[in-house]
């Protein structure tokens, strides 16, 4: 939570800163500039004065001197001196000097004879003193003006003493002239200055020694430390009586004196008694040999600038304070807008969206102001739509809860019936496990391999034979698809999953079987190969596609079909061998030339067995082959055939049979020439063989058999060929037509016109027919003749990979 | 007879297990003045593949223990009687029991039951 600080109070806050600020960094620029200036400009103004402060007081100390060496021309004076010293004179002389000490300059003002003995003086207790160890009398007595300061004896008083000597007419020197100036020269002389009021002011002599002080406790003191000889001398000359004239420590200004060169020196000096800064202007006082020495303080000095300083700051505090105020009440006036603003805002906020702010100071507060009452348009405006939504949502709301009511109602009762519900199922699940128990029972005991696949052909059920014919296990074989475990082959052939009776089961919807003649085999992946016989079935549950396989392993049965097969093969070529012998025989009989010939009626009785034993041979052949078809052992090799061409060569086979009963056979195609289709020419010849044979003994002779071969259209583009043999002979009567086609089956008046027939042609024709898809029939009117009729489709006999052909030659 | 003895006919070698054929051959050709040897086993057979090759050989295919076929290739195989005409004789009629005589070198394949025993000679002679 932030302190929350007015605006106003800010803004004062502020302002106020910014002035301490400002004027803080005003002040101080100010105050070191005026500073320095005026330390400089101070130090001017103390040369100056300095300057002319000594001057005055070297114009007046000269002056003094100048009275002095007058008074020691005057005549009167000088007869005095030579006179002896009378008091009349002496009152003379007395008057003569107070005439030129008017102005009190001296006090007193005396003479001193020769011996230095005070003769005359405006200080009467002077007279008769000896002065004679002074220095002013002794350089006087040589002849020099001196003016020297002193400690009087007499009066203890400290003065300056201006001597002169007085010389006699005849030019020796008589006495001294002695004038010594004591007052307070300070007082008299530097008056006024304004020096005096803050620092001190002092005058020197030659060693330093201070004659005068405006603080006393300078006075008679040492500027500076006063060597042993100079002591000596001093206190030789008795000029500062027993005075100690101790040092001051002002060493720095003792240097500047002694080291004086004529022109003022003004330099920075730290009092080493007060330990404060000052600037000490040291000047020599002109025609004496006295020096001004100055102090003043720096901070006396500059104090004016420090007054500034303080006026500066007072005035930084003064308008701080007083900004402040008319800061903190004007403000007000400025931010009243804001104040108001924020009412607004609050009443708004409390949800008087009515409430209207008016505020026309014309700036940015006037603008908000503006803004704040569109918003607050707005904001009416969409609560007020916010309200007739909420209005409609709670009115949808309490009827959806209403039927949401009904709902629950109605799910209560559906719960009840799910549980009902959960316990039929409960039942169920007992009585499906129960069935699932039955059923495994008689999968197990099923004598067949079942699998049940789904539309993936995956074996999602197998039974325990499954698993015994195929030499796997469950798990093996569970889950897998059909094709990773088992591989199709036809005869030798692997058939592609396409093609597989599995897949056509599904996509034909149809149910499939296979036998021992479809020459199935099944290769598992474990490598064991065995012939399978199996039937395949779409089984649709609940909308879920399987197919339920039931297979056998024919491994038994094919090598008994083929054991049986091969029975028929060899049991039909043992009966050939001694029919052989039987024909053999018989030829050889009947030729005569090897046993003796035969008489006629011999002859024709062999020759009728040998028929026989000829028929013999018919019908096993035609049994043979026949065997071979219905064995499934058939090989069919097709190759592109012109049927009228085929024809053509079988009715050549025929040699004369033909001719010999005068029959005349027509053979016809339309189209002319025919489409060449794919037959095997063995089997297609046999049939044509067949038919052509039976015409040839059932036709009447002298008659026309009309072979007509036609390329037509069935339904759907199944095209096909029809092939016809009409003849015109005995024909087929009603009662034998149904069973035209059976094994040995003889017509009644077939058996009569033709007794050695077999009646087997026709049911291998059928066989055949019928083996290439093709379909077999007549039409025939007893006594008129017979039209047998055959078709073949256009594309022809399907290769078949059979063992033998249909030939027996 | 000893097939080594005898001398200007022209000599025949009949593999056949049948009596009755094997007569009707022996009465046939030796009336043509073959010399006629016999052999009732393919074993039989071979032994007289060690022997002088005969002019002509009539083969059975169907016969016990050894059969036609290895016959064949024995004659085939044997040097000295690797070029004598065999003609194939047999009640196995097949298109791949006579192509399979073709390949192993038979000089032909005559059907027995179909054929008549002049004929068997007539071609047995054009072979010689």
């Amino acid at each position: 939570m932030h302190k929350q600080i007015s605006l106003r109070n800010k803004i004062t806050a502020f302002t106020v800163g910014s002035i301490l600020l400002f004027g803080s960094v005003a002040i101080a620029i100010v105050f070191f500039y005026a500073r320095s200036n005026y330390y400089a400009l101070r130090q001017a103004d103390i040369r100056t004065e300095v300057l002319e402060q000594a001057s005055d007081i070297g114009a007046s100390l000269e002056q003094a001197k100048r009275i002095v060496k007058h008074i020691a021309s005057e005549k009167e004076l000088i007869r005095y001196l030579e006179g002896d010293a009378e008091s009349s004179d002496r009152a003379r002389i007395v008057d003569m000097l107070s005439h030129y000490n008017g102005e009190r300059l001296y006090d007193p003002l005396y003479v001193l004879d020769r011996s230095g003995i005070a003769t005359a003086s405006l200080d009467s207790t002077f007279v008769g003193n000896d002065y004679s160890f002074r220095s002013y009398f002794t350089n006087a007595m040589r002849g020099e003006s001196t003016a020297e300061f002193l400690i009087g004896v007499t009066s203890g008083k400290a003065g300056y003493y201006f001597s002169s000597p007085v010389i006699s007419s005849d030019g020796g020197i008589i006495g001294v002239v002695v004038g010594k100036v004591s007052r307070d020269i300070g007082n008299e002389l530097i008056s006024g200055s304004f020096l005096i009021e803050n620092g001190s002011i002092m005058i020197t002599d030659t060693d330093g020694i201070v004659l005068y002080a405006s603080r006393a406790d300078q006075l008679y003191h040492s500027i500076g430390v006063l060597s042993d000889e100079d002591r000596d001398r001093i206190t030789g000359n008795r000029q500062f009586a027993n005075l100690p004239l101790t040092s001051l420590g002002y060493n720095r200004i003792f240097q500047a004196i002694r080291t004086h060169t004529g022109t003022p020196d003004l330099f920075d000096f730290s009092n080493p008694v007060t330990h404060e800064n000052e600037v000490v202007a040291v000047v020599a006082i002109p025609q004496t040999d006295l020096f001004l020495v100055v102090q003043e303080s720096v901070v006396s000095l500059i104090a004016p600038v420090r007054i500034i300083l303080f006026g500066l700051i007072i005035a930084v505090l003064l308008s701080m304070l007083a900004t402040s105020i008319f800061v903190y009440v004007l403000v007000r006036q400025f931010l009243a807008p804001l104040s108001r603003l924020k009412f607004a805002a609050e009443r708004i906020s409390a949800g008087a969206f009515d409430y209207r702010v008016e505020i026309k100071t014309g700036d940015e507060l006037g603008k908000m102001g503006e803004q704040f009452n569109v918003m607050a348009d707005r904001l009416k405006n969409s609560y007020a739509g916010l309200e007739r939504t909420v209005a409609e949502k709670t009115s949808e709301l309490s009827a959806k809860l209403v039927s949401i009511e009904q709902k629950n109602a109605e799910l209560r009762d559906t719960q009840r019936a799910v549980l009902n519900i959960l316990e039929d199922a409960r039942s169920l699940e007992a009585q499906i496990a129960d069935e699932r128990n039955h059923l495994r029972g008689i999968l197990a005991a099923m004598g067949e391999g079942l699998f049940v696949l789904d539309d993936r052909y995956r074996i999602v059920l197998s039974n325990p034979i499954a698993e015994r014919i195929l030499d796997m296990q469950a798990d093996e074989i569970i889950g897998k698809s059909m094709s990773d475990i088992i591989t199709l082959y036809k005869g030798k052939e692997e058939v592609p999953v396409e093609g597989r009776p599995m897949v056509k089961v599904f996509t034909e919807g149809k149910i499939i079987a296979a036998d021992l003649r479809d020459d199935f085999y099944w290769q598992t992946s474990k490598g064991r190969k065995f012939p399978v016989g199996f039937i395949a079935a779409p089984l649709t549950v609940g909308g879920i596609r399987n197919e339920v396989v039931v297979f056998r392993n024919l491994e038994k049965e094919k090598n008994l079909d083929e054991a049986r097969t091969s029975f028929i093969s060899i049991t039909s070529h043992q009966l050939r061998t001694p029919l052989t012998s039987i024909k053999w025989f018989l030829e050889m009989l009947m030729e005569g030339s090897y046993a003796d010939p035969l008489t006629v009626k011999q002859r024709e009785f062999a020759d009728l067995a040998y028929q026989a034993s000829e028929k013999m041979v018919g019908i096993i052949n035609l049994l043979l082959q026949i065997a071979r078809v219905e064995s499934g052992r058939l090989k069919v090799l097709p190759v592109p055939t012109d049927l009228k061409q085929l024809t053509a060569s079988i009715i050549a086979s025929f040699g004369n049979a033909f001719q010999m009963r005068k029959q005349v056979i027509i053979v016809q195609t339309v189209p002319d020439p025919l489409p060449v289709i794919q037959i095997d020419v063995d089997v297609m010849g046999q049939v044509i063989q067949n038919l052509l044979s039976n015409a040839n003994r059932y036709a009447n002779e002298n008659s026309t058999i009309i072979i007509s071969i036609e390329a037509g259209q069935g339904e759907q583009g199944s095209d096909f060929i029809t092939y016809s043999i009409a003849d015109q002979g005995i024909g087929i009567g009603k009662n034998a037509t149904s069973r035209i086609f059976e094994k040995f089956y003889r017509a009644e008046n077939a058996l009569r016109s033709v007794p050695e027939g077999s009646g087997l042609g026709l049911s291998l024709v059928k066989s055949l027919v019928e083996g290439w898809g093709g379909r077999v029939w007549f039409e025939s009117e007893e006594g008129k003749g017979t039209t047998f009729f055959f078709t073949i489709p256009i594309g022809g006999m399907q290769a078949r990979a059979g063992e033998v052909g249909i030939a027996v030659t | 007879m000893n097939i080594d003895t005898a001398i200007g006919k022209k000599k025949i070698l009949i593999v056949e297990d049948d009596s009755f054929i094997v007569k009707a051959y022996q009465i046939r050709f030796e009336n043509d003045n073959f010399d006629v040897f016999i052999a009732t086993t393919g074993t039989d057979a071979l032994h007289y593949l060690d022997k002088e090759p005969v002019d002509v050989v009539l083969l059975d295919l169907m016969l016990p223990g050894v059969s036609g076929f290895d016959v064949l290739m024995a004659i085939r195989k044997n040097n000295i009687w690797k070029n004598v005409p065999v003609i194939i004789l047999s009640n196995l009629g097949q298109t791949e029991d006579i192509q399979r005589g073709k390949d192993l070198g038979a000089t032909d394949y005559i059907v027995k039951a179909n054929a008549r025993i002049n004929e068997v000679a007539d071609k047995v002679k054009r072979y010689l």
